[in-house]
């Protein structure tokens, strides 16, 4: 076979090319890991979530959380150009298109992630800023006012044409995890603090136990395949337990005394 | 991927996950006919790769009509959920979810080839020659017609199995053709491919180890299959070795890493491929050692 020289430095000289792609986006990569902190950090560095309800409108627009939408979306497009500019990457084959969908997939869900939980806290900031005998919010609405941010809004904010489904519902499911940590947070919170207006802030853990069972029959509505969405959507059942018993204990306590209403 | 829906809903729930719904399905969908076009190609590789079996050693002169009518019908089950594959799937948004099932189905498909085209011609197909078969696979498939262009098909055939037509004119195709980028097939693909022929050629040596006279103790074929697989694992041992990071091969994509290959399915058909050429040095080793002491026990 004389032919099986030539055959293996052919695959030789794949192996190298492929090799030096690989280092390319592997740079890419860490490069976009560091940008994406920076799109995150400041949520996820806990004090936010440490503030009471009440507080929040005093945070949520003002220092590093004003324009968040505006931000996000220079980042979004700063990153999403990076992946895009990688020369020989984009002339590679499909095994780094694969690469690369993971690299944008990652960005997505973290832009959706950042915008939906900015649109979430500036909700509650709005709802909390002073005290009312009864709550009535939309979940989700053309208009800004939803609690939950619609893809719609999404691709509106970003400036894209549409948002990925699986990337959005994926963000769902990590503000599930949000809704439940922000609940104990504020209960704490509230409870070590000054006290005032106590009954009204703990209103916040009625307004996320219904939000987590929206999410739920939402969900309930898909046939998920077993994929990463699946798996992560196993664990929402845990959540809308865990904010149902913060809910059953605090009302047995008779420590809800706000009417809410999402429509 | 969706676009901003346009239908009323009556609640909440239902205008947020309506939406999600529909395009799951959809993909779940798609997702289903990928995985039963990929069953297509595997089985009916398989199918091609029996039917070079029953091919003689002299195979460039001798296919029989039987093997052509059968390498026809099998060749076009392959060429429709090929051609599909490139046509209605290879530019979704989510190919890229399905390449781990197209790939396995894609390596028995270079098995196929590669093995057929080895027994025409005692040598290993190239990767370009082996794209150059998938696509004129691909265009022998018109969707829109449903039919089977026989001209582009034979000449595929005909590139494998030398002795597809008698005359071996090749029918004429034109080139522009040829032009369809087959990404989806890669250079790992192809690798996996050419470590699972090893099997085909060691079972082929097996089977006929014996010659068609008397002229010598072991077939010239198998003699050769021989030779050409400790190539073949000479060429690996030396790349694996010249690759350290080299960790394996999955979906196509060649896999980097510092941490050892050997519990990768490339590691385990680098083992595989040691021992198809261990079993035919040892087959070999035997009949020399006996010689024809078999072939008169079967007199009686």
């Amino acid at each position: 076979m004389s032919d099986l020289s030539e055959i293996f430095q052919e695959i030789q000289l794949q192996i190298n090319s492929e090799s030096q792609i690989k280092d390319e986006l592997n740079a890419v990569e860490d490069e976009i890991s560091v940008a994406l902190s920076s799109l995150k950090k400041f949520y996820l560095s806990g004090s936010l979530f440490q503030t009471q309800p009440m507080e929040l409108h005093k945070v949520i627009n003002s220092g590093v959380y004003a324009d968040t939408n505006a931000k996000t979306r220079v980042i979004y497009h700063e990153l999403l150009d990076k992946v895009t500019r990688v020369p020989r990457a984009a002339a590679a084959s499909s095994a780094h298109k694969h690469v690369k969908e993971r690299i944008v997939r990652r960005i997505n869900e973290d832009a959706i992630y950042v915008l939906m939980l900015n649109r979430y806290l500036t909700r509650i900031a709005d709802i909390f800023k002073e005290e009312v005998a009864s709550i009535s919010q939309p979940i989700i609405s053309d208009t800004d006012i939803g609690l939950i941010l619609a893809p719609e809004e999404v691709a509106r904010i970003l400036d894209i044409e549409s948002v990925n489904y699986n990337d959005y519902l994926m963000c769902l499911l990590r503000l599930s995890d949000d809704l439940v940590h922000y609940c104990t947070q504020s209960i704490i919170q509230i409870s070590i603090g000054s006290g005032t207006h106590a009954k009204f802030q703990y209103t916040l853990s009625l307004i996320n136990a219904k939000l987590i069972l929206f999410l739920q029959s939402g969900f309930e509505l898909l046939d998920l395949k077993n994929d990463g969405l699946r798996r992560k959507y196993d664990a929402l059942k845990y959540n809308l337990k865990k904010v149902n018993n913060i809910v059953y204990d605090l009302s047995l306590r008779q420590l809800l005394s706000t009417q809410v209403v999402l429509t | 991927m969706t676009s901003t829906p346009k239908p009323e809903y009556e609640s909440p729930t239902q205008k947020l996950f309506f939406p999600a719904r529909k395009l799951l399905i959809s993909q779940q969908n798609e997702r289903e006919a990928i995985i039963r076009l990929s069953r297509d190609v595997t089985s009916f590789s398989k199918k091609v790769i029996f039917s070079a079996h029953r091919t003689l050693p002299s195979l460039p002169q001798s296919i029989s009509n039987q093997l052509v009518v059968e390498l026809i019908a099998n060749f076009k089950v392959l060429a429709k959920a090929l051609s599909l594959i490139h046509f209605q799937y290879s530019h979704k948004p989510n190919f890229v979810n399905y390449k781990p099932t197209i790939s396995n189905a894609l390596e028995e498909f270079i098995e196929a080839v590669t093995f057929g085209h080895y027994l025409s011609y005692r040598k290993i197909m190239r990767f370009l020659e082996l794209l150059e078969v998938l696509r004129l696979l691909v265009v022998s498939y018109d969707d829109l017609t449903q039919e089977i262009n026989d001209a582009r098909l034979h000449y595929a055939i005909q590139k494998v199995f030398i002795g597809f037509n008698a005359e071996g004119v090749l029918p004429s195709v034109a080139p522009e053709t040829l032009l369809v980028d087959v990404f989806w097939c890669s250079m790992g693909d192809y690798i996996m491919g050419l470590l699972d022929l090893s099997g085909e050629m060691m079972r082929y040596a097996t089977v006929h180890v014996k010659p068609a006279n008397d002229e010598a103790e072991v077939s010239s074929t198998s003699l050769q299959i021989f030779r050409d697989l400790q190539e073949l694992k000479a060429a690996f041992d030396v790349l694996a070795l010249n690759n350290k990071t080299l960790n394996g091969i999955k979906s196509g994509q060649f896999m980097f890493s510092s941490k050892a290959y050997v519990n990768s399915s490339w590691g385990k058909k680098i083992q595989v491929l040691a021992q198809n050429y261990l079993k035919v040095e040892d087959l070999i080793c035997g009949v020399c050692i006996r010689g024809n002491e078999n072939y008169v026990e079967e007199e009686f």
